[in-house]
């Protein structure tokens, strides 16, 4: 089957669907990968890296489009693009579809098979295709440094000679893949560490990683749904907790916070008032920005400093600059779910492994994922 | 025995002070690593001389009977020590701590056939005073279940005999009775109201009593009872020493029957248990082994001491430590490392097989080995140290669950059907060091806990590294 | 006198078929008498003592080489069992003796080897 990468468009995307290794894998397993020219650089691949494992190189777009069977990207393709894929072709990229509805229909209606690795289910066998917990790490790690970068001070302890430097404190708000990531480099550091997060079963993962667990007050019922994400709070709940949260924010020097919902906007962690609590020079990462921001003060893509002196940073796509091992994850994953779905070179899209009907979006012309439809509904309602 | 102590000569009492003197510096050596192989060797000469002391015994007259055994004996003995491996030892001691009750039992019947059963000129049978009949009475009871115990506790370690404790009902009360009867027959014999045929019944009864004594314990005990045992024959020959007025068989015995005891109290505490609880706990259901829930698994689980452990950390080439969320749950990451640096100073190769998804995060392992400063090198990612596992010795598994279940390659239909995992089941030996029984992440039974090759440690991560550190440290 | 002294570590009946001697206390009982008796009590209960303080002082992992080495300690049975096999008569003590020998033997001779080997791994440093 003919396999195909073209260049991510999208501004400030870095990466690229396929590495080297990839695509001596896919080539073992039987697949022909055509690869547009150009497509690795922002991620240091030459071209000529990619036809030493064995690709073809295609200068032209429309060229390298046509006669694909299954087409790799990392954003969703512009609609432009998604124009040239042959119809009944197999897309494999992260589509985030509870929310971009015009590029789902799209691709519904040239019936292509379309898969969103940000939907693939997080069971035990899946974790090797999991994008989000590949970007989060990255994230994460990344957070940290443009913490620390924009502090005024350093984050460890030093007592030298000329004075002693108290270690700088670090709260994560979100103790998922990518708290959990912030809160080890935040400690590789040396800065003193908290983590907080709804779900109370995360304190020893917290602890595990040689952080302090942030008590508020006793959340009373579950607040971890099945697919292990932090279910949404009610407004009485969120309110004692912000006011609790006030007084500890009051002594952090860099607050990271990372909590989303899956499909909706994130939640807002961070009022006005409790920012205005901070100290001048502390500092917000904010990693949802994307989704609109955990803090109420974040402008997303931008970094700026709030009247009270607090720096506000809100990064979007932030596994961007660190491309060379995020598309070294990327295509990992991407290559780990395709092998997975491909038998003899051939693909079945109508496979009932649980792995492969998570992440469909659309097929035949339709869109068939559950969540994405009840999305809809919701939306439309 | 009046008639063996007459004919001691000087030189003799002599060579048993300078052999009773070796016996107890050589068991002070056995202490320490460094000096223990010398002890041995100065408790062996021990022997030598007391053997040489007895030599010139005046009752010994003819030597046909006593070069052939001693050849004989010689012979078979070294070649059980150097033909049988290494894994059987305790097999191997059981057998010959058997063969040492044998003796002593034959050497009580003998005086007793020979001071009251057929008296030579000039002595009756009254003679023999009623201590020594009540000392050979205690001579043959405890070489003969001293005896029976050992062929059962090798049969057990061989599995010839089902490990599993063998019980019935009010077990405890017909073995109790049956000692008492056996005492009750000593009673007899010394105030001699019993037929002298009835040191046979004894010795009949003790034979049995040997067999009933060790069935009802579980065969992972089986070392507790040889140290019983070994106690016992130390005891027979102490008793034995008192009707000889031999007093380099007094000290052995006693040096013997106090170490014995001594070291089943203490393997009863390493493995958490009382000495009661080992020797009479399986009957009636309760107690006689760890308590743990295997939910659906096939097989128990074999539960394992640290001390046991360490000694197969101890005589292992290669190791391989998979660390897993426990791990980093219980912060053990520090102590792994300095128990690793113990075995490497040994000579051991020791890796840490990372899966890419142990722990909670991707990197989760990493992080925590870093921070306790083990060399990057020594971390493997799992497609470079799977081949490995089937050339290692032990792999140590701390904390990991889902990573190593075999189930993932074979049961469809499990969460984890199909996700790669470190094939740790591969290894020669498999330790794993868990605080229980319970699943991990996945919430499924792990089956490899029951395979064969597989020993569980239950404890704390972080105690129980600690612990091996200190035992490894000689 | 010094033969005098030399003879009275010998056993009293010894003392009577050679020479007179002052009063001493002397069993009825042919063998043991009472001081007799108790100084091996006083030998038994220091060596139980002895022994017991010399193993506490063993680490563990060296618990199995112990258990190994005081189990080859216990065929000092094979004492008596030199002198069973070794008797004039009668001819069955000869047989159950050798037999014993034989037993004995097996342990004293096992029990140091198999110890030595385990023991033979034990040293310090690389290997």
């Amino acid at each position: 089957m003919k396999v195909v990468v073209p260049r991510e468009l999208a501004a400030g995307e870095t990466r690229v669907a396929v590495t080297p290794r990839t695509v001596k894998r896919m080539d073992r397993a039987g697949l022909v990968v055509h690869i547009e020219s150009g497509a690795g650089t922002a991620s240091g691949i030459t071209d000529l890296e990619f036809r030493e494992a064995g690709a073809t190189i295609v200068a032209d777009r429309a060229d390298l489009l046509s006669g694909s069977e299954i087409v790799l990207c990392v954003r969703p393709p512009d609609s432009e693009t998604i124009d040239q894929i042959p119809t009944a072709a197999v897309l494999i990229a992260v589509l985030d579809p509870m929310i971009e509805h015009a590029v789902v229909d799209q691709l519904a209606a040239r019936s292509i098979s379309a898969f969103s690795l940000d939907m693939v289910p997080r069971i035990a066998r899946a974790q090797s295709m999991d994008v989000l917990s590949s970007m989060s790490t990255l994230t994460g790690y990344q957070a940290v440094l443009l913490a620390a970068m924009a502090l005024p001070g350093v984050m460890p302890y030093l007592t030298t000679a000329a004075g002693t430097l108290h270690p700088s404190q670090v709260l994560v708000l979100g103790a998922g893949v990518a708290g959990l990531q912030a809160i080890a480099t935040a400690r590789r550091l040396g800065a003193l560490v908290w983590g907080y997060d709804i779900r109370p079963v995360v304190k020893e993962q917290v602890e595990s990683l040689g952080a302090k667990f942030l008590e508020l007050i006793d959340t009373s019922g579950a607040s971890e749904d099945a697919g292990g994400y932090a279910k949404e709070q009610s407004q009485d709940q969120a309110a004692r907790q912000q006011q609790a949260m006030t007084e500890h924010l009051a002594q952090m020097d860099a607050v990271i916070t990372t909590a989303l919902i899956p499909g909706r906007p994130a939640p807002i962690l961070l009022t006005t008032e409790m920012v205005q609590a901070m100290k001048p020079g502390s500092v917000i990462v904010d990693l949802a920005a994307e989704r609109g921001g955990n803090c109420e003060l974040t402008k997303p893509g931008e970094n700026f400093t709030s009247d009270s002196g607090v720096t506000i940073l809100g990064p979007l796509h932030l596994h961007c600059t660190v491309p060379a091992h995020a598309s070294l994850m990327y295509a990992n994953n991407v290559a780990n779910f395709l092998l997975h779905m491909c038998r003899d070179g051939q693909i079945d899209v109508e496979s009932e492994d649980e792995v492969v009907c998570g992440t469909l979006v659309t097929r035949g012309g339709e869109v068939v994922h559950e969540r994405v439809l009840a999305a809809r509904e919701a939306t439309e309602s | 025995m009046q008639g063996l102590a007459e004919l001691v000569p000087m030189s003799t009492e002599w060579l048993y002070l300078a052999a009773a003197v070796l016996f107890i510096v050589g068991i002070r050596d056995l202490s320490s690593a460094e000096t223990a192989r010398r002890g041995n060797l100065l408790a062996a000469c021990g022997m030598i001389l007391a053997i040489v002391g007895t030599m010139q015994h005046g009752l010994i007259v003819q030597w046909g009977w006593i070069v052939v055994g001693m050849v004989a004996g010689g012979v078979i003995g070294l070649v059980m020590a150097v033909f049988m491996p290494m894994t059987a030892m305790p097999e191997r001691i059981a057998i010959v701590n058997g063969l040492g009750g044998a003796a002593s039992g034959l050497v009580g019947i003998c005086e007793v056939i020979r001071h009251v059963i057929l008296p030579p000129e000039g002595t009756s049978a009254s003679d023999f005073s009623s201590f020594h009949v009540g000392v050979a009475g205690l001579e043959i009871m405890l070489g003969a279940m001293t005896f029976t115990g050992s062929i059962v506790a090798f049969g057990k370690l061989r599995g010839l005999i089902s490990t599993r404790p063998m019980t019935y009902p009010f077990q405890n009360v017909v073995n109790i009775g049956w000692l008492l009867v056996m005492l009750y027959l000593i009673f007899g014999l010394v105030v001699g109201s019993l037929d002298p045929v009835f040191f046979f019944v004894l010795a009949g009864m003790a034979l049995l009593f040997g067999v009933m004594f060790v069935l009802p314990i579980g065969g992972a005990d089986m070392p507790v009872v040889i140290a019983m045992l070994n106690a016992y024959s130390g005891l027979a020959a102490a008793a034995t020493g008192f009707v000889l007025s031999n007093k380099v068989l007094i000290i052995a015995g006693a040096l013997d029957g106090s170490s014995g005891l001594l070291l089943s109290l203490l393997m009863c505490r390493a493995m958490n248990r009382s000495l009661t609880n080992v020797l009479f706990g399986a009957v009636g259901g309760s107690g006689g082994g760890a308590q743990f829930s295997g939910g659906e698994l096939q097989g128990d689980p074999q539960s394992i001491s640290t001390v046991e452990a360490a000694e197969r950390l101890f005589d292992a080439r290669r190791v391989i430590i998979v660390p897993g969320y426990g791990m980093a749950a219980a912060g053990a990451h520090f102590a792994i490392r300095e128990m690793a640096d113990v075995l490497k100073e040994r000579g051991i190769s020791v890796k840490y097989a990372i899966h890419p998804v142990a722990g909670r995060m991707p990197g989760h392992m990493n992080v925590l080995l870093a921070d306790a400063n083990v060399p990057y090198d020594d971390l493997v990612e799992m497609e470079e140290i799977n081949p490995e596992f089937a050339e290692t010795d032990v792999a140590l598994v701390m904390g990991a669950n889902d990573i190593c279940n075999p189930a993932a390659r074979t049961a469809e239909g499990s969460p984890i059907y199909g996700m790669p995992i470190l094939d740790v089941d591969k290894a020669a030996q498999v330790i794993v060091i868990k605080r229980s029984m319970s699943p991990g992440f996945a919430g499924i039974p792990n089956e490899l806990f029951v395979a064969p090759n597989c020993a569980m440690l239950f404890g704390d991560g972080k105690q129980v590294a600690e612990q091996l550190i200190e035992t490894l440290s000689l | 006198m010094s033969t005098v002294v030399a003879l009275a570590c010998l056993r009293p009946e010894m003392l009577l078929a050679h020479e007179t001697l002052p009063a001493v206390p002397v069993a009825t009982d042919h063998g043991v008498d009472g001081s007799e008796l108790l100084i091996l009590l006083y030998i038994f209960i220091l060596a139980s003592f002895l022994g017991h303080q010399l193993i506490l002082r063993v680490p563990p992992l060296l618990h199995t080489p112990l258990m190994s080495g005081t189990n080859a300690i216990s065929g000092i049975s094979l004492v008596g069992s030199l002198v069973a096999a070794g008797l004039a008569e009668p001819v069955i003590c000869n047989v159950l003796g050798g037999l014993a020998v034989g037993c004995a033997m097996c342990n004293v001779v096992g029990g140091f080897a198999i110890t030595d080997r385990m023991l033979a791994k034990f040293r310090k440093g690389s290997r």
